[in-house]
C-alpha cells in the first residue's frame, strides 16, 4: 500500500511537471520606445490685459518633433468661472475679442492628430470693457452737455453714450461720476448728470440702462451732486442740491441698480461730499448748521455727527463752512478725509481719520499763496498732499508743513475749472477752459514727491467744450 | 396551471353613478374661509368680488349648466346690502369654476365684522356634493365662511416687521397703505428694499401731513412716527 502511494505521487510530479512545462510558451512583446513629440509651447507673455473689441494677438512658438511629419490642430479656449468659449483653431491667436468683460483661463492646445496626444500651455487673459479706465469729462457747448471719456491709454471718445446708444442725450451737463460698490463690480455704471436729469450707462459699453426714474425718481432739478458708496458699500448714497439719497448696497448686490430713497429730510443742507472714513457709518457735513451729521449702515436717517471731548474738534459743532473734501491715505480699517473749511477769518484743514478728528489747522497765504483765493482742490491718495488750483496755478500744499508751492502755471488764459486725482495717486487730471468755450484736458504725472513728472502735463488734449467736471472711472 | 388561467378575470372600471353635485373644494392646507377687509385697498372700493373654487362630481357635460349658491346658516350680512350670490353658468367641459361672491363696501361693515356662508344651492343641473378628503388630498365641503370688515386688523406678519414700521396700529397701517400704495408689508412681499426704503417715504409722507393736519395719533392715543 505504501510502495502504491508512493508510485501515485511520483506520477502526479511527473505529469504536474509536463503541464508546467507545457504551459510555458514564448510570448512575444516589444518593449522598445519611440519619442512621442513632446511638444515645448512657448510664448513671449503668459498674462494678457485685453480690450473687448480690440485685436488680440498672441504667437506661439513650438519645437516640431524629432520625426517632422506629425499633423496638429489647434484649439483656444477662454475657460470663465461658468463657461467655456472656443475663441480659435488657428495655431497662433489672432482675433477680434468678442468674449464678456471678465477673467479668463486661457488654455491653448495642440493636438497631433496622428497619436490623438494634447500639448497644453495655459494663459491668464483679462477682458476689459473698451472703456476699463480712464477720465470721464463733462463738458458743454451752447448749453448742450457731452460726456467724453478720455482712456487710461490716452484715446479719446469723444461722445461715447451718443454714438452707441444713437440717441441724444439733452441737458447741460453737470458732473459724471463711475458708481460703484466694492466687489459689487457688475452692478457698476456711470452717472450723469445733466440739468434736465440723470442718465445710467454700462460702464462697460456705454450703453443706456437707465434714466431720472431708474436713479432718483421724483428727483426733477439737479445741481452740486456728489456720488459714491460708504466705506463698506452696505449703502451708496447720492448729494444733490444738500439732500441725500441712498442706495442699496453690498448686503442685497440684486438690488443695488433699484432707484435710490427718497431725499433723507431734515433741515439742513449738505455740502457735496459723501464722507466714507469709517465700516460702520457715513459722515456728510452740512453747511446749514455748520456740523458734521451721520449715518449709519443701512440707516436712512440722519443724525449729528457723535464725537468726544477731548477731540480736536467738535464734530457736532464746528461752526465753518466747508468747501471742499477729499480722501486721503486709507488704511485697513478707515479712510482718512481732509476738508477745506472756511469763515470770516479765513481758510482752515480739517481731518477726519476713521471717527477721529485728525488736523485742524489754519491756513495762511504767506505760507500758501493764493490758497484764499482757490476755487478747486484735489487730495493725494499717497502722500500727505492737496493740489489746489487759483486761475490758472497750481499748487501743492503739503498737509503736514502747512506750506505750499507752486507747480505749473498755465497761459493765463486757461482757467482752471477742475482737478482731480487718480486713485493710485500717480496723475492728476486738470482741465482748463479758456473763456468758457474752449476746454483742454491735461494729465499730469506725479513723481514720489508729489510733484509733476518733468514739471509739466504729460498729456494734453484739446477740442472740449466748457468742461465742468472730471471723475476716474 | 388550468386553475391559474381560469382565475383571471377582466375587471371592470367603475365610474360615478348618480345625480351631478357640485361643491366648493379645498387645497390641502386650505381652510374654509377667508376675511376679507376693504380697509387693505390702496384705493378705495365700493364693491369688490371674492373667488371661491368649486368642482362638480360626475362627467363633464357638452352644455353650460346652472350653479346656484344660497346664504347659509350663521349669515350675518345682508343680503343685497352687504354681498350678492349670482347664479353662474358652468362652461361646457368643465369641471372646475371659481364662484363670484361680490362684496359691498357698505356702513354695516364701518365697524363691525360680518360673515357670509356660502352653500351649494340645488339647481336645475346639481345638487350639493359630497364632502370628505379624496385621494389627492383636497377636501370637497358645502360650505364656505367670508368675513367681510372695513377694520385693518393686525397683519400675522407685523411683529417680524415692527423694527421698520414700528408698533402696530390701525391709524399707523391705514396711513401706510395710503402713502405707498401698497397693503401687505411683509418682509417677502416689500424685501430688503422696501424694509429700509419704505419707512423714509413714510416719515417724508407723515412731515407733509402734519404740516396740514397736525399729529397723526393712533387709536390708542400715541402719535405715528416712523
Amino acid at each position: 500500500m505504501k510502495r502504491k502511494i508512493h508510485t501515485f505521487l511520483k506520477s502526479m510530479i511527473l505529469f504536474g511537471s509536463i503541464f508546467v512545462a507545457a504551459g510555458c510558451s514564448k510570448f512575444d512583446q516589444d518593449f522598445s520606445r519611440n519619442p512621442i513629440g513632446e511638444l515645448k509651447i512657448e510664448a513671449d507673455e503668459t498674462e494678457f490685459n485685453a480690450v473687448q473689441f480690440e485685436e488680440l494677438r498672441i504667437p506661439i512658438k513650438f519645437e516640431t518633433p524629432p520625426k517632422g511629419d506629425a499633423d496638429y490642430s489647434y484649439r483656444w479656449r477662454a475657460i470663465a468661472e461658468d463657461s467655456v468659449y472656443v475663441i480659435s483653431r488657428q495655431k497662433d491667436l489672432d482675433i477680434t475679442l468678442k468674449l464678456p468683460v471678465g477673467e479668463y483661463n486661457l488654455q491653448y492646445t495642440i493636438i497631433d492628430k496622428t497619436t490623438g496626444l494634447e500639448f497644453n500651455k495655459l494663459f491668464q487673459l483679462t477682458v476689459n470693457g473698451a472703456f476699463f479706465k480712464g477720465w470721464l469729462v463733462s463738458h458743454n457747448t451752447a448749453e448742450q452737455g457731452k460726456l467724453s471719456f478720455v482712456r487710461a491709454d490716452g484715446t479719446v471718445f469723444d461722445n461715447p453714450a451718443v454714438d452707441i446708444n444713437n440717441k441724444v442725450f439733452p441737458g447741460k451737463a453737470i458732473s459724471s461720476f463711475y458708481s460703484k460698490v466694492p466687489y459689487q463690480e457688475k452692478y457698476a455704471c456711470i452717472h450723469y448728470y445733466t440739468d434736465a436729469g440723470i442718465y445710467r450707462f454700462d460702464p462697460n459699453s456705454f450703453l443706456l440702462t437707465g434714466g431720472t426714474d431708474d436713479v432718483l425718481p421724483k428727483v426733477s432739478s439737479f445741481s452740486q451732486i456728489a456720488d459714491r458708496s460708504g466705506r463698506e458699500g452696505y449703502d451708496k448714497y447720492i448729494i444733490n442740491n444738500g439732500e441725500l439719497y441712498a442706495g442699496m448696497g453690498s448686503f442685497y448686490p440684486e438690488q443695488i441698480l433699484r432707484p435710490y430713497s427718497e431725499g433723507f429730510g431734515g433741515d439742513y443742507r449738505l455740502y457735496p461730499a459723501i464722507i466714507s472714513t469709517d465700516w460702520s457709518l457715513t459722515y456728510f457735513y452740512d453747511n446749514k448748521y455748520k456740523r458734521f451729521l451721520q449715518a449709519e449702515n443701512l440707516g436712512r436717517k440722519l443724525l449729528p455727527a457723535t464725537g468726544n471731548v477731548e477731540d480736536l474738534f467738535d464734530k457736532a459743532n464746528v461752526g465753518k463752512t466747508m468747501i471742499a473734501a477729499g480722501e486721503g491715505k486709507p488704511s485697513y480699517y478707515t479712510s482718512i478725509f481732509y476738508f477745506v473749511m472756511e469763515d470770516h477769518d479765513g481758510r482752515y484743514l480739517y481731518g477726519l481719520d476713521g471717527t477721529v478728528p485728525s488736523k485742524k489747522q489754519k491756513i495762511e497765504d504767506v505760507h500758501c499763496p493764493r490758497f484764499s483765493k482757490a476755487s478747486s482742490f484735489a487730495v493725494s491718495s499717497v502722500f500727505d498732499h492737496m493740489y489746489y488750483a487759483v486761475d490758472n496755478e497750481l499748487y501743492l500744499y503739503n498737509i503736514m508743513s502747512n506750506t505750499a508751492s507752486l507747480l505749473y502755471r498755465f497761459p493765463s488764459s486757461q482757467k482752471i475749472s477742475d482737478i482731480e486725482n487718480d486713485s493710485s495717486g500717480n496723475e492728476l487730471a486738470v482741465s482748463t477752459v479758456n473763456n468758457k468755450v474752449e476746454g483742454v484736458f491735461h494729465i499730469f504725472k506725479i513723481d514720489e514727491i508729489g510733484h509733476f513728472v518733468a514739471n509739466g502735463p504729460a498729456l494734453t488734449l484739446r477740442g472740449f467744450g466748457d468742461i465742468v467736471h472730471i471723475s476716474q472711472r | 396551471m388550468c386553475m391559474l388561467v381560469t382565475a383571471c378575470e377582466k375587471q371592470e372600471t367603475m365610474y360615478y353613478q348618480g345625480e351631478a353635485r357640485i361643491s366648493f373644494y379645498l387645497a390641502q392646507y386650505e381652510i374654509d374661509s377667508l376675511n376679507y377687509s376693504f380697509a387693505f385697498d390702496p384705493i378705495p372700493k365700493d364693491v369688490d368680488t371674492v373667488y371661491v373654487k368649486m368642482r362638480i362630481q360626475g362627467p363633464t357635460l357638452s352644455r353650460e349648466r346652472i350653479i346656484s349658491v344660497k346664504a347659509g346658516e350663521g349669515t350675518t350680512a345682508a343680503l343685497g346690502i352687504d354681498f350678492e350670490l349670482p347664479t353662474i353658468k358652468l362652461p361646457a367641459g368643465a369641471n372646475v369654476i371659481d364662484y363670484p361672491l361680490v362684496i359691498f363696501n357698505s356702513s354695516a361693515i364701518k365697524d363691525k365684522s360680518v360673515k357670509v356662508v356660502l352653500q351649494v344651492a340645488e339647481s336645475e343641473d346639481f345638487l350639493p356634493g359630497a364632502t370628505g378628503q379624496e385621494i389627492g388630498g383636497t377636501s370637497a365641503v358645502n360650505s364656505y365662511k367670508v368675513w367681510l370688515s372695513n377694520k385693518l386688523d393686525k397683519p400675522a406678519y407685523w411683529d417680524d416687521v415692527l423694527y421698520y414700521f414700528g408698533k402696530f396700529s390701525e391709524v399707523r397701517l391705514r396711513f401706510m397703505i395710503s402713502t405707498l400704495g401698497i397693503s401687505d408689508f411683509s418682509r417677502a412681499s416689500i424685501g430688503a428694499y422696501g424694509l429700509y426704503n419704505y419707512p423714509l417715504s413714510l416719515r417724508n409722507a407723515l412731515v407733509q401731513y402734519e404740516a396740514q393736519n397736525g399729529p397723526l395719533i393712533d387709536e390708542f392715543g400715541n402719535p405715528v412716527t416712523f
